[in-house]
């Protein structure tokens, strides 16, 4: 356990400098945007690692369950704590220690910063639908730092 | 159905998700920048800010760890528990220089390289992980040295061995708060 404590040190600095990157050279409302941009191409391909020598998942539910549990281990080596459905196409997963946020200062004010560090994170769960061929719009919300909640709308309905 | 699955080694995985990321942080600067040179600037800026605050991680953690005299102590600490702690390799410490401010470290495999290939336009002008030159820079900084850290080798570049040179540049006096005696 101590190793990784070391490694995730390293991955959110770096994380933390390509926010801080992306305000500075492309301004701070394109953050979102890049920072998706970026997530997305790694969540992609760690699923096409991740996935190769596996049966692929076919359910969209079992999908969704891969992001809350696998994909979810692979970012913060733990489970995503909730995961709510309306059984029409929208799911929320819910993480109540955001692991990006929880070095960002939790006061009323950083609302607006938190989305910076919840952005690369939705990027990633949009590329990893994407590489199972599950195409969804993917948004996060911050209400009470930093219990952060992702929602996942399919693209298209479910038959 | 039990799900067939290939075992998950969580420090491959972790790896695995590092240097994807700054693959594409790496390949997103190359968009942004027209000059390879420019991205090594940004890398090595980078991870300067990593390593001023990575290194209180650092010491926290190695309650062995003494204040160093020499810089043959400093390379020892560097790769046998810095390298191994934030990367998971040790590199090899070699090349001293005669007067001893200068050696260098020689990574055999370097965990941010896996799987990438340079484009051709900065085949030899890019150095790939110059992150970890801001990082050691940064760190050294913090404990009152002054070093210059680059890379002379990549093995990306179609050179022998990936290599940082590290010269010593000299010892950094606390300076004073500005309004201070």
């Amino acid at each position: 356990k101590q190793w990784y404590q070391r490694r995730v040190r390293v991955f959110d600095s770096l994380h933390h400098q390509m926010v801080l990157y992306f305000e500075t050279a492309h301004g701070p409302d394109q953050v979102v945007q890049c920072m998706e941009k970026l997530g997305y191409r790694v969540g992609f391909s760690l699923i096409e690692k991740a996935t190769k020598d596996e049966a692929r998942v076919k359910e969209d539910v079992d999908i969704v369950k891969y992001i809350c549990k696998d994909l979810w281990n692979m970012l913060f080596r733990k489970q995503a704590d909730n995961l709510k459905t309306n059984h029409t196409g929208t799911f929320v997963i819910q993480d109540n220690r955001f692991r990006f946020l929880t070095r960002v200062s939790q006061s009323e004010q950083y609302k607006q910063r938190g989305e910076l560090y919840v952005a690369f994170t939705c990027g990633v769960v949009k590329g990893a639908l994407a590489n199972f061929g599950l195409p969804c719009s993917v948004t996060a919300e911050i209400d009470m730092s930093p219990t952060v909640k992702v929602t996942l709308t399919l693209q298209q309905p479910p038959i | 159905m039990s799900r067939s699955r290939s075992a998950v080694d969580p420090k491959r995985v972790s790896s695995e998700l590092f240097s994807l990321t700054y693959g594409c942080m790496v390949a997103q600067l190359l968009k942004d920048f027209e000059n390879p040179e420019e991205v090594n600037k940004q890398l090595d800026t980078m991870g300067y800010n990593i390593g001023v605050r990575l290194i209180d991680d650092f010491l926290a953690h190695t309650p062995s760890v003494t204040r160093c005299t020499t810089l043959e102590e400093v390379a020892e600490i560097l790769c046998k528990q810095g390298f191994k702690m934030f990367l998971g390799i040790v590199p090899e410490v070699r090349n001293w220089s005669a007067s001893k401010d200068k050696f260098s470290l020689v990574i055999s495999e370097n965990p941010l390289a896996e799987y990438v290939e340079l484009p051709p336009h900065c085949q030899d002008t890019l150095w790939y992980s110059n992150i970890i030159c801001g990082v050691i820079r940064g760190a050294l900084e913090m404990v009152q040295m002054d070093v210059k850290c680059t890379f002379v080798g990549d093995t990306l570049r179609g050179n022998d061995s990936t290599e940082i040179e590290i010269k010593f540049v000299k010892i950094l006096e606390d300076s004073l708060p500005a309004g201070e005696d």
